[in-house]
């Protein structure tokens, strides 16, 4: 059961005719890993900017567990379902580590009782240590603020995790110690993880692996 | 409520940036607040002293048309100051009537010293006049009374007609006491009349002695005055021929004049007189004010609108750097309004503690402010005043004697403090507002796209 289905996309953008992606029909479905693959200007970052309701399609129809993403509040939809890894981490630089996971559980509306000790727990578990979570962002390597973005985009409890380059700039230790945990995120806890890399040492963690070419969506493995 | 809580921590996030806007907001709030207390002082004073002079009414002779030509010309009757009283235009009418009187069988304050003499005119038929006898309709006779400089200390005060109250010092003066009568007289040697008064009160006279006894008749000393009713004096044979009458109308509003003037011709008021508030006395107490008001609200629009245009430039520039961050809360879901309410609840608390640091230093230094204005003020008006040919616009007589205002008491009132709030409440808004223009403007992809 797919609980994320893309039905014959296509998008370009305003004021252009040229078709960034076309006619891609995929489905995604919990506890897989998906990784999806293409060079520069491929239109990677597009699509998940339309899986993660960033921006909507201007053809086909995303569905959401059944649901057509346009009748979706995609605020909500952003907040609550879905938790985005950014290439370039985006977090609030000026804050700590461990407000800017507590903030995301709040836009989120989470129950949690004690958001500070969960929030302590997740950045634990992606390896940031309390003092580390203390310090500002903007203070952090580019490893820890990538673990911090993990961190905040599972903070809520998601079905889809989305990871744009998730490894981009990381050393090789890191980036296997970053995928480990998107793999455990699918595997153990049965979450939906879509990531766009150039890549190739990320698709071995992949249980599905696409490759993008000139706005079409082929299956590699 | 973890908006408020994120907005106080992205104060303290931004320190440089936010106290450069609080610096600004400040010192507007502070000249708002100044010039909005001042205002509304000088607005109080003039809101009062337009309703005193514009309400209180004069009858006054026209000594121009009189000096022309006397034919027809009459008094005014009391009957008639009594008629002109009974109008639905007053808000309050008051009468004092007097009468010079003479003695017989008693002798005033200072008397031996020759004074009774020096106005009364000695002349074959004249008699020297003494003392006066004064009645109000006032229940407390006059301001001596109700402030306690002078008080009875002795019986009461008189309740019925031909009763009357006497001075401490006149009464041992010629041994008279409460329940005593004495007799006073016309000072017309042809035509003497003479009326008897019960004395049912002594009172204690404070009020300020005259040094200058000499020149000093013995009737115009206070201690010699003998108060009765209003009753009782103008219904002294004496008051005829020696009585005068006061009368003081208010107008319930300064634009009910002309209709009142227009009943005062109805009720038979002479052509010889003219009626008019006191216009002269309310330039020159109220001109400095209003001087001032003047000032403060050219210089209040100005700092408003220099204040404005800084702080959206401010914002506006602030705002670049809040792009990503705006961009990065969209991203996470976080609704538009959510956002906006966030920035605002930022500037909402940087104004508050601007509003209480601006209203607190305002109020104190509102006084030191007004002082200063009102000064200049007033050297502008007397120069002017000065300026006109060598002759003041407002001389003693036309003012009544009114002295101008040489300082206004600054208070801080709900008018002001409501005032000031607005004007807080909009600067918040005006800061907030760049950025919220820009949340409702760009979509998340769009600001971090163009971030990265």
């Amino acid at each position: 059961m797919s609980i994320l289905t893309l039905k014959n996309i296509s998008y370009h953008y305003s004021g252009s005719k040229k078709r960034v992606l076309k006619n891609i029909s995929m489905e995604f479905e919990p506890g897989k890993v998906y990784v999806i693959m293409g060079k520069s200007g491929a239109g990677k970052s597009t699509i998940l900017s339309l899986v993660s309701g960033l921006d909507v399609c201007t053809e086909g129809k995303i569905e959401y567990a059944g649901t057509d993403m346009k009748s979706i509040d995609r605020d909500q939809y952003r907040s609550k379902n879905i938790g985005v890894i950014f290439q370039g981490y985006n977090l609030l630089t000026n804050a700590t580590a461990l407000e800017n996971i507590v903030l995301s559980m709040n836009i989120s509306g989470s129950k949690e009782k004690d958001k500070k000790k969960y929030a302590y727990d997740l950045l634990e578990r992606v390896g940031i240590d309390k003092e580390t979570a203390d310090r500002k962002v903007l203070k952090l390597s580019g490893g820890e603020q990538q673990r911090i973005g993990i961190a905040r985009a599972i903070s809520h409890n998601p079905d889809i995790i989305i990871a744009d380059e998730p490894t981009g700039n990381l050393d090789n230790d890191t980036e296997k110690n970053i995928m480990e945990i998107l793999c455990a995120l699918a595997h153990k806890e049965n979450k939906c993880v879509i990531a766009v890399t150039h890549s190739k040492d990320v698709s071995k963690y992949a249980d599905e692996v696409w490759g993008l070419n000139s706005g079409s969506m082929v299956f590699v493995k | 409520m973890y908006i408020f809580r994120n907005a106080v921590k992205n104060i303290g996030r931004n320190k440089s940036r936010n106290i450069l806007i609080a610096v600004i907001i400040f010192v507007i709030i502070l000249a708002t607040s100044v010039s909005i207390i001042i205002n509304t002082t000088s607005k109080e004073i003039i809101d009062v002293y337009k309703t005193q002079f514009g309400s209180e009414l004069y009858i006054n002779l026209d000594y121009e048309k009189l000096k022309k030509d006397r034919t027809g010309f009459e008094g005014i009757t009391v009957d008639q100051y009594i008629a002109f009283g009974e109008s639905d235009l007053l808000k309050s009418k008051e009468y004092k009537a007097f009468v010079y009187v003479g003695s017989d069988g008693w002798i005033a304050i200072d008397e031996n010293s020759g004074n009774d003499i020096i106005n009364s005119g000695n002349s074959e038929d004249y008699l020297p006049l003494k003392a006066k006898v004064e009645g109000s309709t006032r229940s407390d006779i006059n301001d001596d009374f109700k402030s306690g400089v002078r008080k009875i200390v002795h019986g009461k005060m008189y309740e019925n007609i031909d009763e009357c109250i006497v001075s401490e010092e006149f009464a041992e003066l010629n041994n008279l006491s409460v329940g005593d009568k004495i007799k006073i007289t016309s000072n017309l040697k042809k035509n003497p009349m003479t009326h008897e008064l019960t004395i049912s009160g002594i009172f204690e006279d404070n009020t300020e002695v005259v040094n200058d006894h000499q020149n000093l008749s013995t009737y115009e000393n206070g201690s010699n005055d003998i108060f009765a009713s209003f009753e009782t004096v103008i219904n002294l044979q004496l008051y005829d021929s020696a009585g005068s009458l006061d009368a003081e109308y208010v107008l319930k509003d300064p634009a009910f004049l002309e209709n009142y003037k227009a009943e005062l011709k109805e009720k038979g008021l002479s052509d010889f007189y003219i009626v008019s508030t006191d216009e002269a006395s309310y330039n020159k107490i109220v001109k400095p004010v209003q001087g001032i008001a003047k000032i403060i609200n050219v210089f209040l629009i100005v700092v408003l609108i220099l204040g404005s245009v800084i702080l959206v430039l401010l914002s506006t520039l602030a705002i670049r750097e809040r792009k990503y961050e705006i961009g990065v809360l969209r991203a996470m879901g976080m609704k538009k309004r959510k956002v906006a309410l966030g920035l605002l609840s930022e500037m909402l608390i940087i104004t508050g503690i601007c509003l209480i640091a601006g209203l607190g230093i305002g109020t104190s230094i509102s006084q030191p402010v007004a002082d200063i204005m009102i000064k200049n003020q007033i050297e502008t008006v007397n120069d002017s005043n000065d300026n006109t040919n060598g002759i003041s616009i407002i001389n003693e007589s036309e003012s009544g004697g009114a002295e101008p205002l040489n300082e206004l008491k600054i208070s801080l009132n709900i008018e002001a403090v409501s005032q000031i709030i607005v004007v807080s409440l909009l600067l918040a808004v005006i800061s907030s507002l760049t950025g919220i223009l820009y949340i409702t403007k760009f979509e998340p992809m769009k600001i971090l796209s163009e971030r990265n």
